[in-house]
C-alpha cells in the first residue's frame, strides 16, 4: 500500500515529516523510510511530496542545498516550534484521555 | 510505455510552477519505486490537488461549471429536465460569474473589466464539455438527441443528449458552436456587473475609513 494512514496523530503526513526532521535535513525517500520505521505508515510519493509544498509555503521546513539527485529538507525554527507545541497538545489530549479512561 | 515516459506522464498532471520546483524529486522517487495501483493512485490524486491549489480563482470555477454542465448532460439524458428545471440549471452559472467578479475585484484589486475577462474564460473553460461533443459529432462518434423546447425529443439520437441546445430545427455539429458567444458573452457582462457591484460596496467602506 502507498497509504496506509489510519486514524489519530498517525494520519497527520504534516506532523509525520516534521517528526522525521527533527533528528536531522532528509530527502523525500529518507523520509519516507525514517516515517515508515517509527510509525509503520507508507506515505505515498504524491502525499509526501504534497505535505512537503505546504509545509515550505508555512514556512515549517526549509530546502536545503541539493546533494545528488535528491534534495535535502530541514526544520526551521518556527517549524520546531510549531511541532513542540503540537506534541505538547496531543501529551494534554493523550493524557486527559488516559485519566478518563481510568476512572471508568 | 517505458517507466520514465510514464513517470514523465504522471507528473504532467502537476502544475508546471510545481514541477519546476518539486517535479524533479519526485521523479526520482517515482522511478526508483515498483509501481502499484494505489502509489499511481496517490500520485494522480495529490496532482489534480495541486492542480486546484496552483489554480486561479477563475480556472477552478470554470472547472466547476464544466462539471455543473456534465452532470446536467448526464441528467438530463437519463431523463429529460423539464424547461423549469433547464433555465433554472443555467441561472446557477449566471451567479458562479457574477462572483467571479466580484471577487476579483473585492479580494485582488482588479479593475472590473479584467474581472470581466476572468469571468468571460471562466465560462469558457464551462462549456468544454458541450464544445467536445460538438467535435466527437463532427467526426461522427456521437450523434446526440436533440430535444425541442418541451423536452419532447426533436432528433433522436444515441447514448446522449444535448443540454445545451434546445431547438425545433434540424441543426448540426457546428450549431453547438453557438454556445460560445451565448455563453461567454453574458458571462463577461455579468462579471463587469460584479466587478463593479464590488467597487460600488467597497467605495463607501474606504469613505468610513478615512472619516475615521
Amino acid at each position: 500500500m502507498a497509504r496506509k494512514l489510519t486514524t489519530g496523530p498517525f494520519s497527520d503526513p504534516e506532523l509525520l515529516i516534521l517528526s522525521s526532521l527533527v533528528e536531522g535535513r532528509k530527502h523525500g525517500y529518507a523520509m519516507m523510510v525514517d516515517i515508515k520505521a517509527f510509525a509503520d505508515v507508507d506515505l505515498g510519493p504524491g502525499t509526501l511530496y504534497s505535505a512537503i509544498t505546504r509545509l515550505v509555503e508555512m514556512g515549517w521546513i526549509e530546502p536545503c542545498e541539493a546533494s545528488g539527485r535528491q534534495r535535502p529538507y530541514q526544520l526551521t525554527t518556527y517549524g520546531l516550534q510549531h511541532l513542540q507545541s503540537q506534541l505538547e497538545k496531543m501529551r494534554h489530549l493523550a493524557n486527559l484521555g488516559l485519566r478518563r479512561l481510568r476512572e471508568i | 510505455m517505458s517507466k520514465n515516459t510514464f513517470v514523465s506522464l504522471l507528473l504532467r498532471l502537476y502544475p508546471r510552477a510545481w514541477r519546476s520546483e518539486y517535479g524533479g524529486e519526485l521523479a526520482v522517487i517515482l522511478a526508483d519505486r515498483q509501481f502499484t495501483p494505489s502509489i499511481i493512485v496517490d500520485v494522480v490524486l495529490c496532482g489534480i490537488r495541486q492542480r486546484f491549489r496552483y489554480a486561479e480563482v477563475w480556472q477552478v470555477d470554470g472547472a466547476v461549471l464544466a462539471l455543473w454542465l456534465l452532470i446536467g448532460t448526464v441528467a438530463n439524458s437519463i431523463s429529460p429536465l423539464p424547461r423549469s428545471a433547464y433555465n433554472h440549471f443555467f441561472q446557477i452559472n449566471w451567479i458562479a460569474e457574477l462572483a467571479i467578479g466580484y471577487i476579483y475585484v473585492s479580494h485582488y484589486s482588479r479593475p472590473p473589466a479584467a474581472a470581466a475577462l476572468f469571468s468571460a474564460k471562466a465560462s469558457l473553460l464551462g462549456i468544454i464539455p458541450e464544445l467536445l461533443l460538438a467535435v466527437l459529432w463532427t467526426v461522427n462518434l456521437i450523434h446526440p438527441t436533440i430535444l425541442g423546447m418541451d423536452g419532447v425529443p426533436h432528433v433522436h439520437g444515441h447514448l446522449i443528449t444535448d443540454f445545451c441546445l434546445r431547438t425545433e430545427a434540424t441543426v448540426s455539429p457546428a450549431t453547438l458552436m453557438i454556445a460560445i458567444p451565448v455563453t461567454v458573452i453574458p458571462a463577461f457582462l455579468l462579471g463587469l456587473a460584479g466587478g463593479t457591484l464590488a467597487r460600488s460596496v467597497s467605495a463607501p467602506c474606504r469613505r468610513f475609513g478615512t472619516i475615521k
